[in-house]
């Protein structure tokens, strides 16, 4: 029997709700590449447990300032603590995993 | 993927300190770093002089075509490969009625009444062509909104993704069931003034021979026989009459009129007709604007209305007859088929009886169409015809349980009231005049002269309009006394024969007679002095009484 790689929430309780906020610049791109790849992710290993904000700022710039954004797309895990930040169209799944603190668990 | 909390786990929910913040700032910068070097960025926050934030995107050509999406009037939404709104513009947000971060991240399936696959999958399957969809999305009342999709697919960095625009239809198919309806309308109204004409012509050789015959039977039995015979075709007139009425195609008499009068005399006739279990109210505005109506006519409509309000509540309830000023702007008339914008006057009929559902309420004008067990569905499309030949227009608003509002309004006009002139008063129906008679109907001109002759008239006959042109200019001008003509006949039709007579005979006098009035006669015959009009089918002594006044 192989040993199959899955994924859980270590340094959260398992039925943690997940708040995030991703900044996106409208519909460029990244932006728009950044949303689907996290929808997928939180569809796969939070299915209900989450909740996505996604922060226009073209729209309002100044909402950049609170979460200090510089690059745009980012992401901020704002719930549950500590905060975690994520730059970029998050099309790195391992890195974005790691960066959620969700860690590869071995199973049978 | 580096922050403080993988570098030092356990001081992550500890209070920051300097170092903390410096170590946060360093690393989210080398992830920016790793960030632009993999290409995953596309946009930059700057700080400009006044502390104020400027987002610039690497693609500055974008921001032409946001600024174009983010003001148009229709929705527009980026789909990922898997139908997901990854992207929505505010006019989409405001169709769907929530706001757009609800609506992104949400599959488009959630907003289209009933999952509606096949569009779906038109959307999700178009080819580089694009295509365009129709399908209804959902509000968040529930309320579909129907719309015209634009889909357009797109490949950007090996992403499929489709552009979709969304416009919104609800006004156009609004409008679009108005007009089906009005066309259906009058399609039933030419039907129905056809059948009316040529009953109307039956009705007046069954009710004029009824008449003539009456007179001279002392048998009784025979009489009473007759009497049946010409009550029932005295109610088939009033049916055909009512047809006629629904189809337009009766003749008005239209004067300035004051609204608020022909309600207060309604009203009284009203009361009567309506037991004490309804509470009746009556709202008029002081100041009203005149209109231009037959007066009877109207009655009939508020009367009409009032019956049909009194039917709706059979164990009683209230009756709100209102009337005022009111203005219907572009905005209306846009919305609203048929409708020119200007001043109207709106009379009100409201009643708080059982309401009807959105079929009853569309078939509700329709003739023969009835709810109840005794009606003949004509009443309703008699207003109805009578609203739309006056240059009024007609509303119904209801729903079961709560009711329902007629709005009818009249172009208002600045035209004076004229003081109502009383009809002269015929003694006799005998007199010695000629008349020229033209009708094609045979068994109609046939009655016409026995009823004449026997009251003393010589009767110069005529099967058409050549005829009669031929037979006049052989008499002298002042022997023709009046012109007894059909309107409606092959080859030229009575308004001609008028014409080419009254230019050599200024003093003829003219009784037009149709069962099937043309709008030459309602439009330029009924003002002039010298002409008159009697509606098929008439009895013996309206056709007598109508010459005698015309020739005193």
């Amino acid at each position: 029997v192989s040993a199959v790689t899955e994924y859980q929430a270590a340094d959260a309780e398992e039925d943690a709700f997940w708040t995030l906020h991703l900044y996106v610049a409208g519909p460029s791109p990244k932006s728009l590449r950044a949303f689907a790849n996290l929808k997928s992710l939180c569809e796969e290993h939070r299915p209900g447990q989450y909740e996505i904000v996604v922060i226009d700022l073209i729209e309002d710039p100044s909402r950049a300032r609170s979460d200090e954004i510089l690059a745009i797309p980012t992401l901020i895990r704002r719930l549950p603590a500590p905060l975690r930040k994520i730059i970029g169209d998050l099309s790195d799944t391992e890195g974005v995993m790691v960066g959620l603190q969700l860690h590869p668990r071995s199973s049978q | 993927m580096s922050d403080v909390a993988r570098l030092f786990p356990d001081r992550a929910t500890d209070e920051p300190t300097t170092l903390d913040e410096a170590l946060i700032r360093m690393t989210s910068a080398e992830e920016t770093l790793r960030a632009i070097g993999a290409g995953e960025i596309d946009a930059f926050v700057v700080s400009g002089n006044g502390h104020d934030q400027h987002v610039f995107t690497l693609s500055p050509a974008d921001q032409l075509y946001r600024r174009f999406v983010e003001n148009m009037h229709d929705g527009a939404a980026t789909l990922s490969s898997t139908g997901l709104i990854l992207y929505a513009n505010q006019r989409l947000a405001e169709l769907l009625t929530r706001s757009r971060e609800t609506i992104m991240g949400s599959p488009l399936a959630r907003f289209v009444a009933d999952g509606d696959s096949i569009a779906l999958e038109e959307i999700r399957d178009t080819g580089a062509d694009g295509a365009t969809v129709e399908l209804e999305l959902i509000d968040s009342d529930g309320v579909p909104v129907p719309v015209l999709v634009g889909v357009s697919p797109l490949e950007i960095d090996g992403d499929r993704l489709t552009c979709v625009t969304f416009t919104d239809l609800s006004a156009k198919k609004a409008l679009e069931g108005q007009l089906r309806q009005a066309q259906k309308m009058e399609s039933i109204g030419s039907l129905a003034g056809g059948i009316a004409h040529d009953f109307n012509n039956l009705l007046t050789v069954i009710r004029g021979y009824s008449a003539v015959l009456m007179p001279t039977l002392d048998d009784t039995k025979a009489l009473e026989a007759i009497n049946r015979i010409d009550q029932a075709a005295e109610q088939a007139a009033n049916l055909t009459g009512q047809l006629l009425a629904f189809s337009r195609q009766q003749v008005l008499r239209p004067e300035v009129s004051d609204v608020n009068a022909v309600v207060g005399e309604t009203l009284t006739l009203l009361e009567r007709l309506l037991g004490d279990d309804i509470l009746l109210t009556n709202r008029h505005e002081p100041k009203l604007a005149s209109i231009l109506v037959d007066r009877i006519q109207l009655g009939q409509v508020i009367l009409n209305l009032a019956v049909n309000a009194r039917d709706a509540m059979p164990d009683g309830g209230a009756l709100a007859i209102q009337t005022e000023n009111c203005v219907l702007d572009d905005t209306y008339a846009e919305t609203h088929q048929e409708v020119r914008p200007g001043r109207y006057v709106l009379i009100q009929v409201t009643d708080s009886g059982v309401g009807m559902d959105e079929e009853t309420c569309n078939r509700i004008f329709d003739p023969f169409f009835t709810t109840k067990d005794t009606g003949t569905g004509l009443g309703l499309a008699t207003v109805y015809g009578i609203v739309k030949q006056s240059g009024g227009h007609i509303w119904v608003y209801s729903e079961p349980g709560l009711g329902t509002t007629f709005k009818v309004y009249f172009p208002a006009t600045d035209d004076l009231v004229l003081p109502e002139i009383s009809p002269v008063a015929v003694g006799s129906f005998e007199g010695s005049e000629t008349i020229l008679l033209v009708e094609d109907n045979e068994a109609v001109r046939v009655l016409t002269v026995k009823i004449l002759e026997s009251y003393g008239y010589t009767v110069l006959t005529a099967g058409n309009g050549h005829e009669a042109l031929e037979l006049a200019a052989r008499e002298p001008a002042s022997r023709i006394h009046l012109l007894l003509t059909d309107v409606v006949m092959p080859l030229m039709n009575g308004r001609e024969v008028a014409e080419k007579l009254e230019a050599t005979r200024p003093e003829l006098r003219v009784l037009f007679t149709s069962g099937y009035p043309s709008d030459t006669v309602v439009r330029h015959g009924i003002a002039e002095a010298r002409t008159a009009f009697l509606q098929k089918p008439y009895l013996p002594a309206d056709l007598l009484r109508k010459i005698r006044e015309m020739l005193m």
